[in-house]
């Protein structure tokens, strides 16, 4: 990690320090004065653009601040406002809303109705802190194409639909019955429906790659302490085999999700591959992970009192978020068909435009 | 320690040209007849004559500095390459331990006479080397080996049997691992030996692998004599060579592109395509080599930048090999034989494969061993 990077996220956990989890116990909501504290160092804006009020960072920047939160566990919507919601506002053009921010793909149709007004219809399902936020950030469909709308979550017409995930974390549908704004942003033409997915899908892989690095560490430490037969686990090769089949896959996951944010930085041809690959190992191995943090623990591991649970839950709840791992196996095999079974041409020559290859159009 | 992997910062297309060129002249070699792409031919296909065409073309020993007759190349250009040719399924195994580990160890390790005596004729593919290690009584436990070196006037006497030693009945030398001192640790008192070949006293016989081929030797050394000159680096520093061998040993893209040539050969079929269950396999086949790559990719930058990132090599070879078995079997499980459809060339393949799936993960340091030496760094212990 270059300099730059490392200062970053030395500062993101100066933020974060109070917040590591101390047991699996879900937050009690969003944790609003961990964003108002983000937000006011500008780590909420990170990757928008100076001229909009940002940072002007890049999404390696962003996945720096999103990949720590996820360790610490924090309850704050970043990786939504840093990779779902910054991509859109910064091509449109927009600034974005004071106050804690989600955002989500949905499928939501936007029209003009008068004065520069907009009536948005449609439905979101499982926003992360949907009802903590003030705004939803998502892409809309226009009569004139797509745009991106900063939609007021409390608006009279948006009916909240309020659910928790695994990790006891909120995600809320709702469903828009008309909700006026003025916050419409057309976007130029693009593939934004998909995009905002594979944003969001790179953001949950490194959540995960958090996640996943917080199960190592409270597994070696417990290995290390508890003492049964006379000696620490740690001396069992049965435990030592199943902690570097741990520490394989906790690697694979965090070098896949950095080399899916290389490829997003890049905008090359193989950031659907990258992401696809980084996501779909990352849902896969989470429960690999899981299991073996939770047998080594033991019973203790089970319990809301030890912090295992604050790291595992998450695992479970974000790798079906963004597409699983069989959604994303999918996705590659549509990859690989489009280069005519040519597998390697497309692990190998990813960052090149195939020959003869399906460009997606629209969303 | 903290076990940490970054992932390369340099696009996967990086060195384009060179690789379009490569897959050119595996593409010409093809279609003229110069091999018959197999899987894990870096292992058993053994051509003398294709590897001093590489050779012309400057892809063996690429990375040997220019005054020992080599390419000066960087060690991404020959990751490249490599890749390539494992991709092809070319007949590599002739020059593969002399290009992998051998230049690198005597660049490493060698006097100024050795290098020039070895690196010239292992650029022009004219020397093969074998690597003597295991032996009858010493496989995992490597340290244990009982091959014994006496020094006698002028020289040394090598008394011993190495065995699963690749290539042998074709080198033109053997890397021998052997005992010159007793006491202290039993990872003091090892050297290294180069031994020329053929050599009087020295006897190589197959050992036939369960699919039938020869691969393997059996090495008997009988009271050998070697000048003085075949020390391989320092007196007693033996096993500290070997493990900084073993980072470039266990790493490379072999590791988990030894069965990608029955995939491609089953992909390229296009029968996957209206299967959903064919397609979910595939899918997790290709994200798990995307991943795999991205991690030996990490640790072949460590090698080139000097380190001995020996951790991360064992971690990468337990799961790549792991991989590779999987690829098969996901391979066999699509291709139905009694479909009466599958492609001639495919099924022969496959067949010869599944035969090799259970060295992937023996050759090179068991997945066992390999495992302990993951556990050992995570842990300090």
């Amino acid at each position: 990690m270059s300099d730059h990077l490392e200062d970053l996220a030395e500062a993101v956990r100066g933020v974060l320090s109070s917040r590591r989890p101390v047991d699996a116990t879900a937050p009690a909501g969003l944790d609003t004065a961990l964003w108002k504290e983000l937000e006011q160092l500008g780590f909420t804006s990170l990757a928008l653009p100076e001229e909009l009020g940002g940072g002007g960072g890049t999404v390696r920047d962003a996945a720096v601040l999103v990949r720590e939160a996820a360790s610490a566990c924090a309850a704050v919507p970043v990786a939504e406002a840093a990779f779902v919601a910054a991509p859109m506002l910064a091509a449109a053009g927009a600034r974005p809303p004071n106050g804690p921010l989600t955002a989500a793909p949905g499928d939501l149709y936007a029209e003009p109705v008068h004065g520069g007004t907009w009536r948005i219809t449609g439905s979101l399902s499982r926003v992360p802190w949907l009802r903590s936020a003030g705004h939803v950030v998502t892409p809309v469909t226009t009569p004139d194409g797509p745009a991106v709308a900063v939609v007021p979550v409390g608006h009279r017409l948006l009916r909240l639909v309020e659910g928790t995930d695994l990790a006891g974390e909120q995600r809320d549908g709702a469903v828009l019955e008309g909700v006026e704004t003025d916050q419409v942003f057309p976007l130029p033409a693009g593939t934004w429906r998909r995009d905002a997915e594979l944003y969001g899908a790179a953001a949950r892989a490194l959540q995960m790659a958090g996640a996943a690095r917080g199960v190592l560490e409270a597994t070696l430490r417990h290995v290390g302490e508890r003492v049964q037969f006379g000696r620490p686990l740690v001396r069992f090769q049965a435990v030592q085999h199943q902690l570097a089949a741990l520490a394989a896959d906790v690697v694979t996951v965090e070098v896949s999700a950095d080399a899916a944010i290389l490829a997003l930085l890049r905008t090359g041809y193989d950031r659907e591959l990258m992401v696809a690959s980084a996501k779909a190992e990352a849902s896969a191995l989470a429960r690999s992970v899981a299991a073996v943090g939770h047998q080594l623990h033991g019973a203790i591991g089970f319990t809301m009192e030890h912090r295992l649970g604050a790291y595992t839950r998450r695992l479970w709840s974000w790798r079906d978020e963004y597409g699983n791992e069989l959604y994303w196996h999918r996705r590659i095999a549509e990859l690989v068909a489009d280069r005519g079974g040519d597998v390697w041409g497309l692990v190998a020559d990813a960052d090149r435009r195939p020959e003869g290859a399906q460009v997606h159009v629209g969303d | 320690m903290t076990l940490r992997i970054t992932a390369v910062d340099a696009p996967p297309g990086a060195l384009h040209e060179l690789r379009l060129e490569v897959r050119e002249f595996l593409r010409r070699e093809i279609a003229a007849g110069g091999f018959e792409p197999e899987a894990d031919a870096w292992m058993s296909g053994v051509d003398p004559a294709f590897s001093r065409r590489l050779a012309g073309r400057g892809w063996v020993g690429m990375t040997v500095p220019a005054r020992y007759g080599g390419h000066g190349r960087s060690a991404l250009e020959r990751y490249v390459v490599t890749e390539e040719l494992l991709v092809a399924g070319a007949p590599v195994a002739a020059h593969w331990i002399a290009d992998r580990q051998m230049a690198p160890g005597i660049l490493r390790n060698g006097s100024e006479e050795q290098k020039h005596r070895y690196l010239p004729g292992i650029v022009r593919a004219e020397q093969f080397m074998a690597i003597g290690m295991s032996e009858p009584d010493s496989g995992s436990d490597l340290a244990s080996v009982r091959t014994r070196a006496v020094e006698v006037d002028g020289g040394w006497r090598l008394t011993g049997t190495k065995v699963w030693t690749s290539v042998a009945h074709i080198a033109t030398a053997i890397v021998v691992l052997a005992r010159t001192d007793e006491g202290g640790d039993r990872h003091s008192g090892l050297s290294q030996f180069i031994v020329d070949l053929p050599h009087p006293a020295v006897t190589i016989s197959p050992i036939i692998t369960i699919d039938g081929a020869h691969h393997f030797n059996e090495v008997v050394f009988d009271d050998a004599v070697v000048p003085q000159s075949a020390l391989l680096g320092r007196r007693g520093d033996g096993w500290r060579q070997v493990t900084a061998e073993l980072g470039n040993e266990r790493s490379g893209p072999e590791r988990f592109l030894s069965a990608l040539p029955l995939l491609l050969a089953w992909t390229r079929t296009g029968a996957f395509a209206d299967d959903p269950l064919a397609r979910a396999d595939l899918g997790r086949l290709v994200s798990r080599l995307t991943a795999l790559r991205q991690l030996s990719l990490a640790v072949a930058e460590r090698l080139s930048a000097g380190e001995n990132p020996a951790v991360e090599a064992a971690l990468v070879k337990d799961l790549g090999t792991a991989f590779e078995g999987e690829m098969v079997d996901v391979v066999r499980r699509h291709v139905d034989p009694a479909s009466g459809a599958v492609p001639e060339q495919l099924a022969a393949m496959l067949a010869k494969a599944v035969l090799h799936v259970p060295a992937f993960t023996l050759r090179g340091g068991t997945n066992e061993v390999l495992r302990s030496i993951v556990a050992k760094g995570l842990t300090g212990r």
